[in-house]
């Protein structure tokens, strides 16, 4: 069997704020993963929060209005990339309005 | 559109964000879920278990294929047929793109053009080809909607919701086509799908009301 890649931009409301889930999977098994919430400004899409598997294991990382990591944070299934998948779209579901206004305030200064 | 966050804009995008865990669960079960969408395509999902926010989201995916967007509407939550001879004949998502309103290559003739107004929904129907056509409605603002023909997508006429309440306020010409209109409902297969949730005379404010009065004062004066 061999890998298949998804890349999907996710339209979430008006704005044209959307999530990008890119992953790829070997049968049910998920051998790399990012999930990125981008906030559409001026027509323009701005990344807010990424998670992805790069370097090895699940992690978080804040990005900052150039784009740029700021902090990131290792996911609580480092290993387990389908469940970290799910993480992040939970986190996400949870916390999106509050990741959302601190990028908007960062970038304000 | 400002970026201040309104309750229906959280709500929505709240829900929206769940949908998405339920369609990467989705993903992940079913290889041949998707195998032919193409990456670039902005996807707007669609819950077979929520009308609500079915509705919102065709709505944003009407906008956004209005822009020019390549959007593809996709459905979440449907049960998956087991035989796949039943399943190629399943439409799980299908394109927008391909919608280009275009204006009519030969116009009708005049005595063809039907002007219809709903009293009761405050809404007024413009239909060049005498409500021949099977006709889809595409909203495009909040008071106006294009007609189009289903399968040529060449335009067939309009529809004007709130029409005496904004649309005459604004412009007072198009007053002028209540003298051609019939008086009727409009009936569903005209709205070609659309909804109309205006406010209807009934609902006429008192700031409205008292407008309307100070008017016909002065035409009296």
């Amino acid at each position: 069997m061999s890998p298949i890649e998804r890349d999907h931009r996710i339209t979430l409301n008006d704005f044209g704020d959307y999530v990008r889930v890119n992953f790829t999977k070997n049968g049910p098994t998920i051998i790399w993963f990012m999930v990125q919430f981008e906030v559409m400004l001026d027509g323009e899409p701005k990344p807010v929060v990424r998670y992805d598997s790069a370097h090895g294991f699940a992690h978080r990382d804040t990005l900052g209005w150039d784009g740029e990591t700021i902090n990131w944070q290792e996911m609580h299934n480092r290993n387990d990339y389908r469940a970290a998948l799910t993480d992040a779209i939970n986190d996400l579901t949870e916390n999106w309005e509050r990741y959302r206004s601190e990028f908007l305030r960062r970038g304000s200064k | 559109m400002k970026n201040e966050l309104t309750e229906s804009i959280i709500a929505q995008t709240n829900r929206n964000f769940a949908l998405v865990g339920e369609f990467i669960a989705e993903l992940i079960a079913d290889d041949d879920l998707q195998s032919d969408l193409a990456d670039d395509a902005l996807l707007i999902l669609v819950p077979v278990d929520d009308l609500s926010l079915a509705r919102a989201n065709f709505e944003l995916a009407l906008r956004s294929a209005s822009r020019g967007e390549k959007t593809r509407l996709q459905f979440v939550g449907r049960e998956r047929p087991s035989k796949r001879s039943r399943e190629s004949n399943e439409l799980n998502e299908f394109g927008t793109r391909e919608i280009h309103p275009t204006f009519p290559m030969t116009l009708p003739p005049g005595a063809d053009l039907t002007v219809v107004y709903d009293q009761a929904r405050d809404a007024l129907l413009v239909d060049f080809f005498k409500s021949r056509r099977v006709v889809l409605g595409i909203p495009v603002s909040a008071h106006t909607a294009v007609r189009i023909d289903s399968e040529t997508h060449e335009l067939v006429g309009y529809l004007v919701v709130s029409f005496l309440q904004f649309a005459v306020a604004q412009s007072p010409v198009l007053a002028t086509a209540l003298r051609r209109a019939t008086f009727r409902s409009i009936t569903e297969s005209e709205l070609g799908g659309l909804e109309i949730r205006n406010r209807t005379e009934s609902a006429m404010s008192d700031l409205e009301a008292l407008a309307v009065v100070s008017e016909i004062s002065r035409f009296i004066a």
